[in-house]
């Protein structure tokens, strides 16, 4: 019970630390929260039960690096991979270049990016690299788009939270070039959420940092006031 | 998917089979007529026959249709085919109806619009949140039938590309006209990206599918021409036709020019009837007979926008007003039996539409034999070899379409040359040359 109740409270104190982030990174923080806090409450309530745990504890330790120390290469770009998705500057259907190769990036998986170069061959750049190396978006108007991922949980109306949040776009609209209307895009849904991007063109590069955290803000207050609702009904 | 409804349901919630919304509700356990009717218009008239050929023949196993209705049960069953509706608040459906309004009349050109400023604009975003509405139902139906393939219908989904997610195919079927030259040039950007979302755009002609083009598009795209199942017109007894002639006072020796077609400006009544004020002149025994209501946009049990009842209003007062209230018969919707009754008893046919995505109606007067003039703007004018198997006008010259009228009904021979050939020419709108294209497409996607 108190394991349960620390879980939750740590989860609500880093949801408001991080309401001005990106929805996705504040949500799998909160998930990293709660569930590290579990563990170390279930750690702890064996511990109380006399059982001894140093071994238990070891063992997870000496798994846990060896796991570290073989995959760091493939963390490595997993990690950059999942930064990719927010920080980085392209997507798929962009035109970029790297160490001397240009194309088209066809596809952004785990581990590497795939450029299709202009004569129509592929060249694979693990993720990591675009943590490291310079890099150019040389599509159009690349720097104008702004994209934000959103996961959406079930208990949440879907329909409701995109009205809510086109129209706190549309209060926003001293932001963006109103040629180009904010919109949602679906990237994945199952059972339990929705993977959502939302997508949004600057009017001016130098306001992009308070756009988008203004927006972030605003998308993370609509989630706790629909959660706070009636329960969204599943589709049928 | 689409927006209109297979069936309109004559009463609201309150009636017995609403009681139990999670059941579905068994649609041979109610009356055609009495508790419900099947709606009027092109979309469905093309689509259910289809549905229905491809159940019967096991091309696709089960079907479910999703559309907004407002007061029908959530869930309707009729054999292997699911109808699943979308309702919607009241005050979101004001906004939805306005917004779609607005679509349809600034791609027909009727309209302009200020640059972009509608898609930032609440009716827009009600018109997103009907469309979530869809895609939600759609998704979570998905999950326990698994569906191969989504078809979506018409601009008013227009946005189902982006909201369904990636891995089933999806293809749009474009219904109304296609003109890039007719859509706000700011515009171009939001439809090409919601157009570019789906696997293949399918139009009903093919000056649209080369409009597409000339707009950007560089995706997959194919045009087949709307169908109708020719079977289903029969001729109807002549004690119906007499009936018909009846009741709406049609004398043996009248040479009736028929319109049919829903209450809308777009549909050129009005121009038919300038016309006609100087065919009687030279035909003294003319009448025009002017068939069509509302379509669901306007039904009260549907979005309910009063657009048709202004516009009869308005017919009604040019005809007034012309002094030809003994020769111009306004009949509204008439049931099925009657509409064939009025192809069998008319001379010719007239489609006077300003814009027509396809028209239907000149294939259902061609299955009866009946020379027709079509606005030269409607998709069907693609079929036509003017002076052949019909006559071409401008919709906006009622001047030529009278003169064009009074030759006809003054040569017969020339009305039954036309009839003739168009006969021949319906069976390229046939359900079989339908089902033909279609499973083509299906196949493209999905194997078996």
């Amino acid at each position: 019970m108190a394991t349960y109740l620390f879980a939750r409270l740590f989860q609500a104190a880093v949801g408001r630390l991080l309401r001005a982030s990106v929805p996705i990174v504040r949500i799998q923080t909160e998930r990293l929260v709660y569930f590290a806090t579990w563990a170390i409450g279930l750690l702890v309530a064996v511990q109380q039960l006399g059982i001894v745990i140093d071994i238990i504890e070891l063992l997870v330790a000496i798994v846990a690096l060896a796991f570290l120390f073989a995959y760091r290469e493939s963390l490595e770009n997993i990690g950059a991979k999942y930064f990719s998705d927010i920080y980085l500057p392209f997507k798929v259907g962009d035109e970029i270049s790297i160490k001397g190769t240009s194309g088209r990036v066809i596809e952004i998986n785990p581990i590497c990016t795939v450029l299709l170069t202009a004569d129509e061959h592929l060249a694979s750049f693990p993720n990591s690299i675009f943590l490291r190396e310079h890099f150019v978006n040389l599509s159009k108007v690349a720097w104008k788009e702004v994209n934000i991922p959103v996961v959406i949980q079930n208990d949440v109306d879907l329909a409701e939270f995109e009205s809510q949040v086109l129209r706190a776009c549309s209060k926003l609209k001293m932001y963006w070039d109103e040629r180009f209307p904010p919109f949602f895009t679906t990237r994945n849904r199952d059972a339990k959420n929705a993977e959502l991007v939302l997508t949004l063109m600057l009017r001016s590069p130098d306001k992009k940092d308070v756009a988008v955290a203004e927006v972030n803000k605003r998308i993370s207050d609509i989630i706790q006031k629909l959660k706070s609702k009636q329960p969204a009904t599943e589709p049928s | 998917m689409s927006q209109t409804p297979l069936i309109i349901f004559r009463k609201r919630t309150g009636y017995q089979y609403y009681k139990v919304d999670d059941e579905p509700t068994d649609l041979s356990a109610l009356k055609e007529g009495i508790d419900y009717y099947f709606s009027p218009g092109g979309v469905t008239r093309m689509l259910f026959p289809l549905l229905k050929r491809l159940l019967q023949e096991g091309v696709v196993d089960a079907v479910n249709w999703i559309s907004l209705n407002p007061a029908a049960p959530m869930s309707v069953v009729h054999g292997d085919l699911v109808l699943n509706h979308v309702r919607l608040e009241e005050a979101k459906m004001k906004g939805y109806g306005s917004a779609k309004e607005r679509i349809w009349r600034a791609v027909h050109g009727v309209a302009k619009e200020k640059k972009m400023d509608f898609f930032w604009e609440d009716d827009y975003i009600d018109y997103t949140y009907l469309n979530r509405r869809f895609s939600e139902l759609a998704i979570g139906l998905d999950r326990s039938v698994d569906f191969d393939l989504f078809y979506v219908h018409d601009f008013q989904l227009l946005p189902q590309g982006t909201m369904l997610p990636p891995g089933k195919p999806k293809v749009f079927r474009w219904h109304i006209p296609f003109d890039e030259d007719d859509l706000p040039y700011e515009w171009r950007t939001t439809f090409l990206r919601f157009l570019s979302s789906y696997d293949t755009i399918v139009l009903s002609s093919k000056r649209y599918s080369d409009s597409l083009r000339r707009l950007g598009y560089t995706g997959e795209a194919v045009y087949v021409y709307p169908y109708l199942d020719i079977k289903h017109y029969d001729s109807p007894e002549k004690g119906t036709v007499d009936l018909f002639c009846s009741l709406f006072n049609l004398s043996n020796d009248d040479r009736v020019i028929l319109v049919v077609g829903r209450m809308d400006p777009i549909k050129g009544q009005d121009v038919v009837i300038k016309a006609f004020k100087k065919v009687i002149r030279e035909e003294p025994k003319a009448k025009l007979l002017i068939v069509g209501d509302g379509s669901f946009t306007s039904a009260q049990t549907g979005v309910g926008l009063p657009k048709s009842e202004r516009w009869t209003q308005h017919l009604k007062d040019m005809v007034k007003k012309a002094q030809l209230e003994d020769r111009v018969i306004f009949s509204g919707h008439i049931e099925d039996q009657m509409l064939k009754a009025a192809y069998t008893r008319s001379d010719v046919c007239v489609l006077s539409s300003i814009k027509e995505g396809f028209g239907l109606v000149v294939i259902e007067a061609w299955i009866y034999g009946k020379p027709v003039l079509v606005s030269s703007s409607a998709g069907v004018a693609d079929l036509i070899r003017d002076g052949v198997n019909g006559i071409l006008f401008d919709p906006y010259d009622h001047e030529a379409l009278a003169k064009k009228l009074v030759l006809i009904l003054k040569d017969r021979g020339l009305a039954d040359r036309l009839g003739r050939e168009g006969q021949a020419t319906a069976t390229l709108c046939s359900l079989d040359e339908g089902i033909k294209r279609e499973v083509d497409i299906l196949h493209r996607f999905i194997g078996g």
